[in-house]
């Protein structure tokens, strides 16, 4: 039975042609797309940590990591080991994971709230986890007590940024970016309030550091923390690729193929600031990489969740390894905040979004 | 203005009660204002049902009521033994499906991600890729399965959104006005198609004589409320549409189908 109008009608359509002619299986393409950039990512990790003013070659890289997952007994030199291990390779993975984790956000929030220009730093979700964390940094509470609050901060910061932006109940999109950078202002207004108001030393460099972000110093404990939030939230959201896909025909259509909009909406975006929380909490405020690189692989391999969220997080976790590289490279041995690198990337990139039809609403 | 093709319903099927909708003393407002007002209705299981009146008569706000999109203030809708307003959201969704007016987006969908959406209220399984080329080649599409969205006419849209609620497998299909801004090629396509299809389902409906041509039965609304309900030769006469319209008509049978004919003009006097 195909669709052509009744008998008398000239021409109809023409006929569909072979089943499976001309097709791939999508499946096999989104595998090809994850592993390759899987691979590029296994490189990136492999090649940052080599990058740098001692002699590293890449094969003690991953003699190190064997060597600890005591897989192998390599007679690679104490500081060199010192070096990958303690130094170098908590760095990059962290650096991975905050990406991954930022660019996964951008990508669930833009198709949650309609809007090209969400991203958990344009919309204050950053600047609110990192109020959180300054705030329990001096009140002096354990590792634990950080992400916590870091993700307190970024829920409220979107709540209130909701409640700005909100008319009739619709989100303009323009007008939900103004509300995320009055409320971003007042967040790092605060940061930086506290800081200074409670540091001895070289407040400007930690104010710095978490309004424009610095992965300077991340530990294993960093690490941990990051991509335990990664793989928890990310599970949730990458099996919620569906849901997600049925909001990109707005809610009354969600709501016919029996998504609960405001529930399911409200449930992703407190695990998007979940999420938000954990990378602020070890990186300060990132702008610009959960713009971006959803956009990007949108590009590529189309809007489709199943495919968008893997591959956002993979060029995502690569972007910030390299714009990390950068930040620590560029001035050695000074170093610059890398949200410093990240704009110089990511703000044309906004101009650019920001110039395309049926945003400027 | 008139439609030329009509097509021949097969022999009445056997009295299948089992996806008939019952719509009784349904009723929804908005903002303290009653937009639908204690409508009944019925659609025999497996025919087609055109929803038609003036510009705000309440014909989507009823079907919305029916989706359950609207939250009806009372009134029951059945489908077959389902009560439709009393189930979970999800539940309804595997039995009714819905094509809204224009339903369009920003994201660049591909075709067969978007007819696979069809698939959001079922248990996920490996077939679901075969069900939606399925549907695609049901509404002739299935060469474009890999299209951007973006680059599809309005009349690919639509149809593409018939696949997309072909593959939510429905027992119901709503239609909102499914066939605006199509040319007249596929205004008689998707209709007769509907009609051929054995779903259940009720169309809201602007012109009167595609729902004369194709609806085995129509509704006619005025103020919120049923005006007048029957086959399309009860209905469709001159004193109805002169009194929920406001224009005078003539009715011819179809030179090949027999099938009502209005020909409008302005009321004289």
């Amino acid at each position: 039975m195909t669709m052509t109008a009744a008998p008398a009608t000239t021409s109809p359509p023409a006929p569909a042609p072979a089943p499976g002619a001309g097709r791939r299986s999508s499946g096999a393409r989104t595998a090809a797309w994850v592993t390759a950039m899987t691979a590029v990512l296994v490189a990136s990790i492999t090649l940052a940590v080599v990058i740098g003013s001692a002699d590293i070659a890449p094969l003690d890289v991953w003699r190190s990591i064997g060597d600890h997952l005591e897989l192998t007994s390599s007679s690679l030199s104490q500081l060199r080991d010192g070096i990958v291990w303690e130094l170098r390779l908590p760095r990059v993975l962290t650096a991975a994971a905050v990406g991954a984790a930022l660019a996964l956000c951008g990508a669930v929030m833009q198709t949650l709230t309609r809007n090209p220009l969400a991203d958990p730093y344009l919309l204050g979700l950053s600047s609110g986890a990192s109020v959180g964390a300054v705030a329990v940094l001096v009140l002096g509470v354990g590792w634990l007590g950080l992400p916590v609050a870091a993700f307190a901060g970024a829920l409220l910061a979107l709540v209130v940024t909701f409640a700005l932006a909100n008319r009739r109940g619709e989100l303009a999109p323009t007008r939900t970016v103004l509300a995320g950078l009055a409320v971003s202002y007042l967040c790092s207004a605060a940061t930086s309030f506290v800081i200074f108001w409670s540091a001895t030393g070289d407040s400007y460099r930690e104010i710095l550091s978490w309004l424009l972000g610095s992965l300077g110093g991340a530990s294993w404990t960093d690490t941990a923390i990051v991509t335990v939030a990664l793989v928890v939230v990310g599970t949730a959201l990458v099996s919620r690729s569906r849901t997600l896909d049925a909001f990109a025909f707005g809610d009354s259509t969600a709501s016919t193929l029996g998504i609960d909009v405001n529930v399911t909406r409200w449930t992703l975006l407190t695990l998007v600031a979940l999420l938000t929380g954990a990378a602020v909490a070890v990186s300060g405020a990132i702008g610009f990489v959960g713009l971006m690189l959803p956009h990007a692989v949108r590009f590529v391999v189309g809007a489709g969740h199943r495919r968008v969220l893997p591959l956002s997080a993979l060029a995502g976790a690569s972007f910030m390894i390299w714009a990390d590289t950068l930040a620590r490279t560029l001035f050695d041995p000074r170093e610059l905040p890398v949200g410093v690198v990240t704009a110089f990337l990511g703000a044309p990139a906004f101009a650019v979004l920001l110039r395309r039809r049926k945003v400027g609403r | 203005m008139t439609v030329t093709e009509s097509p021949v319903r097969s022999p009445a099927a056997p009295a299948d009660e089992s996806s008939t909708l019952r719509v009784a003393d349904v009723s929804w407002s908005a903002d303290g204002t009653l937009i639908v007002d204690g409508v009944s209705l019925a659609v025999r299981s497996g025919t087609l049902t055109g929803l038609l009146g003036p510009n705000g008569a309440g014909k989507s706000s009823l079907l919305r009521a029916v989706g359950g999109t609207n939250r009806p203030d009372g009134g029951v809708v059945r489908l077959g033994d389902d009560d439709l307003l009393a189930m979970r959201r999800r539940d309804r969704a595997r039995r009714v499906a819905v094509v809204e007016q224009e339903s369009t987006t920003d994201v660049p969908l591909r075709v067969l991600d978007v007819v696979l959406l069809g698939r959001t209220p079922h248990r996920a399984g490996d077939s679901d890729e075969a069900l939606a080329l399925d549907s695609l080649d049901t509404v002739g599409m299935r060469e474009l399965a890999d299209r951007d969205w973006h680059t599809l006419s309005g009349g690919e849209r639509q149809r593409v959104h018939l696949a997309r609620a072909l593959t939510q497998q429905p027992r119901l299909l709503l239609l909102d006005e499914p066939t605006n801004h199509l040319d007249i090629h596929y205004q008689l396509a998707l209709l007769g198609f509907v009609h051929d299809l054995g779903v259940t389902s009720l169309a809201a409906l602007h012109d009167l004589n595609l729902a004369a041509a194709y609806c085995d039965e129509v509704v006619l609304l005025r103020d919120g409320r049923v005006a007048a309900a029957g086959s399309p030769r009860d209905v469709l006469v001159p004193e109805v549409i002169r009194d929920v319209f406001g224009v005078d008509c003539d009715v011819h049978p179809h030179p090949r189908t027999g099938r009502p004919v209005l020909t409008f003009s302005p009321l004289s006097g």
